[in-house]
């Protein structure tokens, strides 16, 4: 009896201790979780501290792009710029709106083509700027997706092994293809100020017209 | 006796099935963030059987910055702003990236096929890239890597001037 008291008291502690190792739930990821709908213009937030001043776009506000030329890894250049443009019109104190639409630039940092034994191709872009009225708005942290095409070089091997040698070079890996229009984001780099609105430019949010109600108490004619 | 048997038996399932259940369960791998105003770059290797006994040297500017085994990875802390990273065997390649101030930046390292031997690959990654194969790789002894580091500094030193005369 005492034998078998010792082999639970094993297996409990045995089952405890691998129990009490067992790693935790997977924390959600540390994304941004950013969503608006396409039409609605992004409305800021002002960031944690002093409240922000009229008309100023604060630094590492989130900003929704589209890519407005297709940029491939096969074709781009490094140093290459690519035009972006706005995508969410954002909204700021004192009445200034930044349109959607309004243009950008970006530069291509990284860019090799797919090659042999399965070699994937390669990009890296960074968002530099969105031009509005002349106001240079600097942005980084571009988010595009992948930059790096399909690697084969595992088929390669593969193919190399189980058929010919001869014919791994010939395989090549993916091309990353960012087409045109493409969504992107990025973060705005630094504070920039914009010049307040005059009161005869500050454009009313729209209001929903008056429809004249029929007075219950009038007969239609 | 046959209790006993019983009860062993019982325990080995008590305790196969979470070692089961470790195996295929994701750790996440937190990657603390960079010093305040710098960037850090995470250079990782997934574990592949090619070019599994070639280890990944990078390099920036000819210094060696850290080294990823099979399954391993290394985190390296950059000043914001361009940097441009090679590894090399029989062929060199290079990777140019980025690094944001106060983010993290992420770079994979795969060995390809090569006529001699494999051929390392940099490619940009994303943090998603990184998330999935977290759970399956170690991250590299930074004692090792300070070993090799110096090893290779004294190595670039002593080859230094035999380069400088040659060129002259």
């Amino acid at each position: 009896m005492r034998k078998h008291l010792l082999a639970v008291g094993f297996a409990a502690a045995a089952s405890t201790s691998l129990a009490s190792a067992q790693p935790a739930s997977p924390q959600p990821p540390a994304n941004p979780v950013i969503s608006a709908s396409p039409a609605a213009p992004l409305i800021v937030s002002p960031p944690p501290g002093p409240p922000a001043q009229c008309c100023v776009l604060a630094k590492l506000t989130p900003v929704f792009l589209t890519i407005d030329e297709p940029v491939e890894s096969d074709k781009a250049k490094i140093g290459q710029s690519f035009r972006l443009k706005l995508a969410q019109p954002l909204s700021l104190a004192g009445g200034v709106v930044i349109p959607a639409g309004t243009p950008g630039s970006g530069e291509v940092v990284h860019a090799a083509k797919s090659r042999a034994m399965g070699k994937p191709g390669e990009l890296v872009l960074a968002a530099r700027y969105l031009d509005y009225q002349g106001i240079r708005i600097p942005l980084r942290s571009l988010r595009y997706g992948k930059g790096q095409g399909t690697d084969n070089a595992e088929t390669a091997m593969w193919v190399g092994i189980a058929v010919s040698a001869f014919i791994t070079p010939f395989i090549t890996g993916g091309e990353v293809r960012i087409p045109a229009g493409a969504d992107v984001w990025a973060k705005t780099a630094a504070d920039v100020s914009f010049p307040p609105l005059a009161p005869a430019q500050i454009v009313p949010a729209e209001v929903p017209t008056q429809v004249p109600t029929q007075n219950p108490t009038q007969g239609v004619n | 006796m046959r209790k006993l048997m019983f009860v062993l038996a019982a325990a080995t399932a008590l305790t196969a099935v979470p070692a089961i259940a470790g195996d295929t369960a994701k750790v996440p791998v937190t990657i603390s963030a960079p010093a305040a105003g710098q960037g850090q770059v995470v250079f990782f290797r997934p574990g592949k059987f090619v070019g599994s006994a070639i280890r990944c040297t990078v390099r920036e500017d000819g210094k060696m910055l850290g080294r990823a085994g099979n399954g391993h990875y290394f985190v390296v802390s950059a000043a914001p702003g361009a940097h441009r990273y090679t590894t090399k065997t029989e062929a060199t390649d290079t990777l140019n990236v980025e690094v944001e101030p106060d983010e993290t930046t992420y770079v994979k390292c795969s060995i390809g096929m090569g006529v001699m031997a494999g051929r390392p690959n940099l490619s940009p990654a994303t943090p998603e890239d990184f998330g999935q194969v977290a759970h399956k790789i170690k991250p590299t002894d930074m004692a090792d890597i300070a070993k090799d580091i110096a090893k290779d500094d004294a190595e670039r030193a002593s080859k230094a001037p035999a380069a400088a005369a040659a060129s002259n």
